[in-house]
């Protein structure tokens, strides 16, 4: 009897396991990035795909097929009939996309990608600065033999590097864009020429999204500060001058806490930041005397004003874009005042409470061995 | 088919019994003619059988025929202490009867037993003995002559040990038993002789320490070896295939080993072993399966270096079975588990390999058990070069005619060389790993996972003389476990097996205070 089952049980398995799913690796081609761009029909979906004829030789390379459609699935379901192999879309590590396309909102975007088994929700998102976002898969300069994986390893180090949040999965990124009083951000990457023939890619700045849909983006040089007012912040090197005068000094900030705190006054909710930092002197301005106690304290008041100066020039920008969630006030207020909420959302952008900002900065320089001149 | 099927079975020891019940009719005569003919008549077209006549000088009226093989007696022994004592001693009759006093007067031999038919002669001139005929008696008597010859005393080739002991069992049942006996000098040891095959009559030993030994499983070995009906044994393997548990399971429900030593320590747990005539393989019940990864060395040697070995051994078996089977899953339907860099170098590799992952995959393995084969029956000069010829040759040509990909064969490399890791466990290794290969091929990791479950359950049923080989359950104490996944220093084995020795007798190690530790 035990026998018997046996035939049944296997035929089971073949039905479990899948045996369709059963592919050679060279029965298909493996998609390393994909680039989406606005077209007539809809989207332009242009896939990086690897070339691995002579890869053994002379490393891998790849090539662009790019592809329309009304939608993006309908867009890849046309190399079903155009290309004779299959795409392999799990070691796909990147998806730009247009700014045009993030500027209509990108929530149905993700929701399928998410929905898509062969892609994994890890995959990281870049908003192309450029014309396109297909020409940032086109990149080939600075050895891009595959510019997906390039822009990929660029994002992670970036992230491993200065803890800046530029590593948004589409996973992380829909999450950002349902989760109330949060703004999403992404990082912007740009193709720049190198040549007449090359362009290298790098990153610029973060894109902020409202909604689902970009806002604005902020150059390179606010990320740090926004990453202050965050409380994200992994190193920085700040730049300051000693009052009255243009002794330039640097400190380099390894340690950071930001305190978020918001109370409401009459029809104004005031948000304030205390930011507390602390770091090594990289660079002291000529001429100062380090010995004196009193010119740590002078050094430390002058870095504490410089950034604080930065981060009021940051809230004015965000200002200046229409963002009023900086650093993301409103997630603060929906998590801790239920009320002010509710008031804040039921009410269109004019008329919501007016919002001041108050930022209050200590620095400490930790190397105090070095100023005493031991 | 059927017509045989409806045929009584005719057991091998019925076909027999009608041949010796013959011979156990002939008695030995009293007439030394009578028994010269009848013997001649028996080993009939048989030119190793001597029928040697013997006469007094001192009295020529005294004859006697002695009987023996060529070549299994000791000549020098026969002729100094048989016949040259027959012919020039003198006999003086007394009142105990003629045979007697040849045995005790005459013959310079140990233990002379007298016999009294033709099927005793039998045994005894086919075991080496000599049989002596003396006129006017209706007995015989044998004589244990045996110098057949023997190979030396040396170690095993399948168990060499780095460190302890040397010595390894020959074809010798006596001189084996000797080896037992030496090693534990107790009147607790004690040795029960039993012959098995009707036609080969080969003498085996069930030798266990009376107050140690499982007492249930030597009773099934015992229900087990009457139930044996075959007409020879000629090793222990015969005995193991006969007696085991879970006939058709790859994985042994019996020890094995060459080595005096390692029987010693099992019988010191309460096992049984089963030592064989003809054959330096010893046989050990109950066989746990932890005992697979355990190495006599392991007790020898540093505790550290041993758990270490024996993790490893058990890391070696997991990584034979499992390894063509996870590379095989991986490269053919869950790719997104590879990094993105190992993924494009498999698949540049696999760029213009004509056949499917699986396909190649198998005719690699195959193709190393070839050689592995060849290597193991080839004379030691030919197998090594057939080693070089296999792995450098044959491996790096297949991959330059793009036949298969490196990565493969790194892989069948690594299956291979893990599986010698655990010699003990070769057939089920193999069949193990082709068993978890289809259920890979067919459905990827959902079968992988279906196929080491199906194992899993099966190894967990295996039984030895009725001890579960694996038991998960049951009470987690370190004395259960301290030789299982690594192996703790002797002084904290206190205990013997609980679920081998006699419960009694567990404990193997007094609570000495060792006052020089510091």
């Amino acid at each position: 009897m035990k026998h018997r089952l046996i035939p049944p049980v296997l035929c089971l398995l073949l039905l479990l396991g899948g045996c369709g799913n059963y592919r050679e690796l060279n029965e298909f081609d493996i998609v390393a990035g994909m680039a989406i761009d606005q077209s007539r029909e809809g989207y332009k979906v242009t896939l990086e795909l690897i070339n691995l004829e002579g890869s053994l030789q002379e490393g891998v390379k790849s090539y662009p097929v790019s592809l329309e459609g009304a939608t993006v699935p309908q867009a890849l379901e046309q190399a079903k009939s155009k290309l004779s192999r299959q795409f392999h879309y799990g070691n796909m590590e990147v998806i730009v996309l247009s700014h045009q396309v993030a500027e209509q909102g990108i929530a149905s975007l993700l929701d399928g990608f998410l929905r898509d088994v062969n892609i994994r929700e890890t995959i990281q998102l870049a908003i192309s600065l450029g014309e396109t976002a297909e020409e940032i898969l086109a990149a080939k300069g600075q050895d891009l033999s595959v510019a997906s994986y390039a822009l990929s390893k660029m994002i992670a180090h970036a992230n491993d590097t200065q803890l800046q949040p530029r590593d948004v999965s589409i996973y992380n990124a829909l999450d950002a864009l349902q989760t109330p009083g949060k703004s999403l951000i992404l990082p912007v990457v740009k193709a720049e020429p190198t040549t007449q023939e090359d362009t290298c890619i790098q990153l610029e700045g973060l894109a902020v999204f409202r909604q689902d849909s970009l806002s604005y983006t902020l150059p390179e040089a606010y990320i740090p500060f926004y990453l202050f007012g965050a409380g994200r912040l992994g190193s920085h090197d700040l730049a300051f001058e000693l009052p009255g005068g243009e002794k330039k000094s640097t400190i380099h900030i390894t340690q950071s806490k930001t305190k978020r705190s918001f109370w409401q006054e009459a029809e104004h909710v005031v948000f304030q930041l205390d930011i507390r930092a602390k770091g090594q002197l990289d660079q002291a301005a000529a001429g100062s005397d380090l010995r004196d106690p009193s010119v740590k304290s002078a050094l430390e008041q002058a870095a504490a004003q410089a950034l604080c100066d930065r981060m009021l020039e940051l809230l004015d920008y965000q200002r200046q874009k229409g963002d009023t969630n900086v650093a993301d006030w409103e997630h603060d207020i929906y998590m801790k005042d239920g009320s002010l909420w509710e008031a804040i959302e039921s009410k269109s952008e004019e008329g919501r409470p007016g919002v001041s900002m108050e930022v209050n900065v200590t620095v400490e320089i930790l190397d105090s061995g070095i100023v005493r001149g031991v | 088919m059927s017509r045989q099927k409806n045929q009584p079975e005719q057991k091998i020891s019925q076909q027999m019994q009608k041949l010796n019940e013959e011979l156990k009719e002939i008695p030995v005569s009293p007439s030394l003619a009578e028994n010269v003919e009848t013997l001649k008549s028996l080993f009939d077209k048989d030119d190793t059988f001597l029928v040697r006549e013997v006469q007094s000088q001192k009295d020529p009226a005294q004859q006697y025929v002695v009987a023996y093989c060529a070549g299994m007696i000791d000549n020098g022994f026969v002729s100094e202490n048989i016949i040259w004592p027959l012919t020039y001693s003198e006999l003086k009759r007394t009142e105990e009867g003629y045979l007697d006093a040849v045995a005790r007067q005459v013959l310079l031999v140990h233990n002379p037993t007298a016999i009294e038919n033709f099927q005793q002669v039998v045994e005894a001139v086919t075991y080496g003995d000599s049989v002596l005929f003396v006129p006017g008696e209706n007995k015989a008597l044998t004589l244990s002559t045996q110098g057949f010859p023997l190979r030396g005393v040396s170690e095993p080739d399948g168990e060499i040990a780095l460190s302890g002991p040397k010595e390894g069992f020959g074809e010798s049942l006596i001189l084996n038993l000797a080896f037992l006996h030496r090693r534990l000098r107790t009147h607790d040891l004690k040795m029960e002789m039993r012959s098995f095959g009707v036609r080969s009559r080969t003498q085996a030993c069930i030798c266990y320490l009376d107050s140690l030994v499982n007492r249930p499983a030597l009773e099934e070995l015992w229900r087990r070896l009457d139930s044996i009906d075959i007409d020879g044994v000629l090793d222990a393997n015969y005995l193991n295939e006969l007696i085991r548990d879970n006939p058709l399971s790859p994985f042994r429900s019996t020890g094995y080993t060459e080595r005096p030593d390692v029987v010693a320590g099992k019988l010191l747990e309460g096992r049984i072993a089963i030592v064989l005539d003809g054959t330096p393989v010893v046989l050990t019940i109950p066989y746990l399966f932890i005992e697979n990864f355990q190495s006599n060395e392991d007790y020898y040697l540093s505790f550290y270096y041993t758990s270490f070995s024996r993790m490893l051994r058990i890391m070696g078996f997991l990584l034979s079975i499992l390894t063509p089977s996870l590379y095989l899953v991986v490269t053919t339907y869950h790719y997104e588990l590879l990094p993105t860099s190992l993924l494009l170098n498999i698949a540049s590799e696999r760029l213009n390999v004509p056949f499917p992952m699986a396909l190649e995959l198998l005719l690699m393995l195959v193709m190393f058990d070839i050689l592995r084969e060849t290597g193991v029956r080839m004379t030691s000069g030919v197998g090594q070069a057939m080693s070089v010829v296999g792995a450098l040759v044959l491996g790096s040509a297949a991959v330059d005619a793009k036949i298969v990909s490196s990565l493969v064969i790194i892989m069948v490399a690594l299956t291979g060389i893990t599986s010698l890791l655990v010699p003990k466990l070769n057939a089920p290794t193999l069949m193990a790993r082709m068993f978890l290969f289809a259920f890979a091929a067919f459905g990827g990791f959902p079968g992988l996972t279906m196929g080491c479950a199906f194992l899993l359950v099966h190894m967990l049923r295996l039984k030895s003389f009725g001890l579960w080989q694996i038991s998960p359950t049951g009470d987690l104490q370190y004395q259960q476990f301290k030789d299982i996944g690594f192996r703790a220093p002797l002084w904290q084995m206190r205990q013997r097996p609980a679920a081998i020795a006699s419960p009694s007798h567990l404990t193997r190690l007094g609570q000495t205070k060792r006052r020089w530790w510091n």
